[in-house]
């Protein structure tokens, strides 16, 4: 566990940092005005919330879910965004990164935060407290591309007929007295989030039963909630308790039944018991039921509701009595088949259409019967129904016409069932006549005989449901399709329990038709999602992450490889072997390819790097109240990662000094006759094979006298050199160590440290440094860098028996030399070239390399840090690519090397450091 | 064992809630960034459970929700949440999410949900 910690810390700060990046062009963003911007904020705050929550950082989390709430604010416009709140903001973002650094050495994150917390909350109250955030979703994306759109947009749709409140409204909505289950929950202790999971656990009873209630309610389970609550349910004990079971942190449960499971409601029973009653004592569904309960429900919900309700209901009823027994039989059996095709038909729409669900689609074709039977029975709810129909029809185009053939055809193949419906007088023919053949069964198809065999239970059960529905419709009109949705709700259930047992004998019908239906909204759904595809496929690259270790094991392979290779070569040479030679030549080319392709990948966008400027300038400007425009090129160049972490710094030194030198203050801008706008511009490019890196500011620019004057005040040069110097060369001495133009150092820069720092630097990385400049218009530095550092060209030279590679980057010149070019001072012998006094290092007498001196020797001028010296050595080899190998820990104490490599033949060679040699630390 | 499709935009979310199925024996389906991926790789791996981070760019987990819903009804996936998004996870429920589990995660807390929603 400990060292998987570990790994989550260093995750977890390489997460940050990336995260940091994104924040600080964000924010930039958002100033500048692009509202999505605020989107990415906010998803970066709650990532890293939720990283620091986790690995226990509290005062992060804290500070990020603090800055999460502001941010929520602004998202609803209860905040208003100002440049105070960025500079708070921003200041958090650089809290933030404090904190990291603090976790990343110490492994703790106490760094002082109260202050921005109190920032926040002042700005919190602003906004209309006492609301819990609601905004964790971004607003609306505003950039996605009209395909996207498209798609999203038909998803709504599809959704607004499948959309949940409606649904749960309909569902929730069981009357108290019809509940036959308590559910008592008591949520486990240590779950955190009471309320939710009690909603949870709520809407996934809704899925299987009718609620009637909950205590508390709903809408109180707060923070206050303690977890403990009651549901008022109509369900099955059993689908309930099983349904307990797949929800975690329930501390302990318990049903009671206060009554048997009664699959509807009132009105139902009661029409269901007024039908058998008088016709169908023998069915097998009226056996199911407690006749005494049904009983009591059918005169309670007489004397209350039907009587006052609809008048006309009890002239209705009896007229229903009053037909004849076998008619309704065959009505009865009739229903039956009909209820069993309906139910099947159900099934396999929620199955396939799972945008809307089956019980408004079906609770709309029903219901369009309901209305024109029960002309005063319009209410608001239908209207709502029709709208659905609409929606529902559109999106099955269909159906429609296909539910028109299928009844005319089923209607003229059942004859006895059209006598006997009208001879009923029953106004609810519309179910037979046209809910139910909409599903398109011939009614032979399912013999009557197959139903008894069937699960006797849900079989009558459902058939009462569906039986009923057209005659209480009838006689309580006003409740008539609220009651058809909860009905058909049920009905779905045991649909979907008897689903298995019925499609079977229809399949052969159904299959065609359904998929009909299913085509319908399905296609409509793959065709956008195909449309949105594309633009996702093109636009999406695989990356994984590497570890740059990984690659540079890999890298160093590949230098086996070339040193191999190498071998090769010379083997073949020596043995005068052309096969090998040539086999060695495919080899090579191979291994190049390979190397360029390892170097690719070590390769990042210098965008990395600059993408935290744009802040840095923004922040620096308001400080100084200067008012510059950051201009950003070539952020795609790409540099090796190493080099890239390492020039990170010194870029960051050189635009300060342009925001702080360079580009003057607005008046002082004016008087000069330039636009008040300051411009700084950091560009990236690759030349040939560097990639050069400038920053260019249109300020005052050096001006090389006052130059000339500090540098011989600080006795950095002699008033001989001042005078004999170029002027590009007097503008170098910025870098010297300690210079500074400035008498008092401002707090952002001018302490004459950062661009010794930034040439050190620069040159250690193998790169160079330049500057341009003409006074009064322009200032532009520019830093050549090598793209890659793992391999550099050097030169070879020998010295007595010995091999040492010299970095040609630091090479100068090259010159044969002989006792002449001496001169003594102070009883040192240095070379006098050109008028040039230049110290030599003798290789031979560094290094102990025992051998003769030879009367012409090569002295090899190196360069670094404005400073040559002479190496002297017996012969040059070659020029050649090496690959540099760390020198391990063995010798990493050893002074005067920055590295080894291997030579063709096997040989170790070691790489000189030229500043170690020019800086005389060697010594010891 | 069931496959498990993780989505989240942060790698290190991402990686934690692996080591945690993984180490519960669920074999990981696969990894998604934002609630586009996690669609189509929805499509594609038909997982047994999806855990669905809330805030992710591109497109959201709960609009990644409804799609997967409106793929397959039957969906099931877990909302990863934290402090502070009771609300739009209580939406998410209501969309026919099947659970959630809390960031910070705590193992055993996770487990557990994953296991109830797969009805283990």
């Amino acid at each position: 566990m400990e060292s998987d910690m570990a790994a989550y810390k260093s995750d977890f700060l390489q997460e940050i940092y990336e995260c940091l990046d994104v924040f600080n062009q964000s924010f930039v963003d958002l100033e500048n005005g692009d509202a999505a911007a605020i989107d990415e904020i906010f998803r970066i705050t709650h990532t890293i919330k939720g990283m620091a929550g986790f690995l226990g950082y509290t005062s992060l989390e804290h500070l990020c879910h603090s800055m999460e709430e502001v941010l929520c604010g602004i998202k609803n416009g209860d905040i208003e965004i100002d440049g105070e709140l960025v500079d708070i903001l921003l200041s958090t973002v650089d809290r933030i990164m404090d904190i990291v650094k603090q976790i990343e050495n110490a492994d703790n994150d106490s760094v002082k935060i109260d202050d921005l917390l109190e920032a926040f909350e002042s700005y919190e109250k602003t906004k209309d407290s006492g609301q819990e955030p609601l905004c964790i979703l971004p607003l609306e994306n505003k950039v996605l591309s009209p395909k996207i759109v498209s798609m999203k947009q038909s998803e709504e749709n599809t959704s607004t007929n499948s959309e949940c409140p409606e649904k749960k409204e309909n569902k929730k909505a069981c009357d108290p007295n019809d509940c036959n289950l308590v559910l008592d929950i008591i949520l486990a202790n240590d779950c955190v989030m009471k309320g939710l999971r009690a909603a949870l656990i709520i809407e996934s009873l809704k899925d299987i039963s009718k609620l009637a209630k909950t205590e508390p309610d709903e809408n109180e389970m707060d923070k206050n909630f303690d977890g403990h609550f009651k549901v008022f349910l109509s369900g099955e004990s059993d689908e309930v308790e099983g349904l307990m079971d797949r929800i975690s942190e329930i501390e302990q449960f318990n049903i009671s039944e206060i009554k048997p499971f009664n699959i509807d409601c009132n009105d139902e029973t009661k029409c269901d018991y007024s039908f058998s009653d008088n016709k169908f004592n023998n069915s097998a569904s009226y056996d199911k039921f407690n006749s005494s309960v049904l009983y009591d429900k059918f005169n309670n919900s007489v004397s209350e509701e039907s009587q006052p309700d609809a008048p006309s209901a009890p002239a209705m009823m009896s007229e229903t009595a009053v037909s004849s027994t076998n008619k309704l039989d065959t009505f009865h059996s009739c229903i039956y088949s009909l209820a069993a095709r309906l139910r099947c038909i159900l099934s396999r729409i929620s199955k396939s259409i799972n945008c809307f669900k089956i019980t408004e689609s079906a609770g709309v074709l029903l219901k369009k019967k309901c209305k024109g039977s029960s002309p005063d029975g319009p209410n608001s709810q239908e209207i709502h129904v029709l709208e659905n129909d609409s929606e529902i029809n559109s999106a099955i185009p269909d159906q429609e016409s296909k539910l028109d053939e299928n009844r005319i055809s089923e209607q003229s193949s059942k004859k006895s069932l059209d006598e006997s419906i009208p001879g009923k007088s029953i106004p609810d023919q519309g179910i037979p006549g046209k809910s139910i053949p909409d599903q398109g069964i011939p009614d032979k198809d399912i013999p009557d005989k197959d139903i008894p065999d069937k699960g006797i239970s849900d079989k009558g059960i459902s058939d009462k449901g569906i039986s009923n529905k057209g005659i209480s419709d009838e006689s309580i009109p006003d409740k008539s399709i609220f009651d058809q949705e909860l009905r058909l709700d049920k009905i779905q259930s045991l649909v979907e329990d008897s689903e298995d047992l019925r499609i079977q004998g229809l399949k052969t019908q159904e299959v065609p038709e359904i998929g009909e239906l299913e085509k319908g909204p399905i296609n409509h759904f793959s065709e956008s999602v195909t449309s949105s595809k594309e633009p996702l496929e093109t636009k999406r690259q695989e990356t994984i992450r590497v570890r740059t270790s990984n690659l540079d094991n890999i890298m160093n392979l590949v230098g086996e490889l070339v040193i191999n290779k190498g071998r090769l070569l010379q083997i073949s040479q020596e043995y005068n072997l052309p096969e090998l030679e040539e086999a060695t030549g495919t080899l090579d080319k191979s291994i190049s390819s390979l190397q360029d392709e390892v170097m690719r990948i070590r390769m990042v966008k210098i965008e990395r790097v600059f993408s935290k400027f744009p802040r840095m300038v923004r922040d620096l400007s308001r400080k100084f109240n200067k008012n510059i425009e950051f201009e950003i090129e070539g952020q795609d160049t790409e540099l090796d990662r190493t080099i890239l972490d390492e020039i990170s710094d010194p870029l960051v030194h050189l635009v300060r000094n342009a925001v702080d030198h360079g580009v003057e203050y607005p008046d002082e801008r004016k008087k000069a006759g330039k636009s008040e706008v300051g411009h700084i511009k950091l560009s990236a490019r690759r030349e040939k094979n560097n990639v050069i890196i400038e920053i260019e500011d249109d300020g005052k620019g050096i001006d090389v006298e006052v130059l000339k004057k500090k540098a011989v005040e600080k006795g950095l040069l002699s008033s001989f050199d001042v005078e004999n110097l170029s002027e590009e060369e007097i503008r170098m001495i910025i870098f010297a160590p300690g210079f500074s133009t400035k008498d008092s150092p401002t707090e952002i820069s001018g302490r004459g440290v950062g661009m010794d720092a930034v040439k050190t630097a620069v040159e250690k990385l193998g790169g160079k440094v330049r500057v341009y400049s003409k006074k009064g218009e322009f200032a532009r530095i520019r830093i050549d860098l090598p793209p890659t550092v793992a391999i550099i060209k050097s030169l070879l030279v020998e010295v007595g028996s010995e091999t040492y590679a010299i970095p040609i980057a630091n090479v100068v010149k090259a010159l044969s030399v002989d006792s002449s070019d001496y001169k003594l001072v102070k009883e040192t012998p240095v070379l006098y070239i050109r008028d040039k006094l230049i110290p030599t290092v003798g290789l031979k007498e560094l290094f102990n390399v025992e051998c003769d001196k030879l009367d012409k020797e090569i002295a090899i001028i190196v360069e670094k840090e404005n400073e040559e010296i002479g190496l002297i050595v017996d012969s040059i080899i070659d020029q050649q690519e090496i690959v540099i190998k760390p020198l391990g820990t063995t010798f990493s104490n050893s002074k005067g090397f920055i590295g080894a490599t291997i030579l063709g033949d096997g040989r170790v060679i070691p790489i000189i450091d030229v500043s170690m040699l020019i800086k005389g630390d060697i010594d010891d | 064992m069931a496959k498990v499709l993780i989505v989240d935009d942060t790698a290190f979310m991402r990686k934690l809630l692996k080591n945690i199925l993984f180490g519960a024996g669920f074999d990981i389906a696969g990894e998604a960034e934002n609630g586009k991926q996690a669609v189509e790789m929805y499509r594609g791996l038909k997982p047994d459970v999806v855990t669905m981070d809330v805030v992710m760019p591109e497109m959201t987990g709960i609009d990644a929700l409804k799609q997967i819903k409106s793929i397959d009804k039957d969906a099931k996936v877990v909302m990863c949440t934290a402090i502070g998004q009771e609300n739009i996870v209580k939406t998410a429920i209501k969309l026919g999410a099947r659970g959630y589990i809390i960031k910070p995660f705590q193992a055993p807390k996770v487990i557990e949900e994953i296991k109830k929603v797969i009805g283990e």
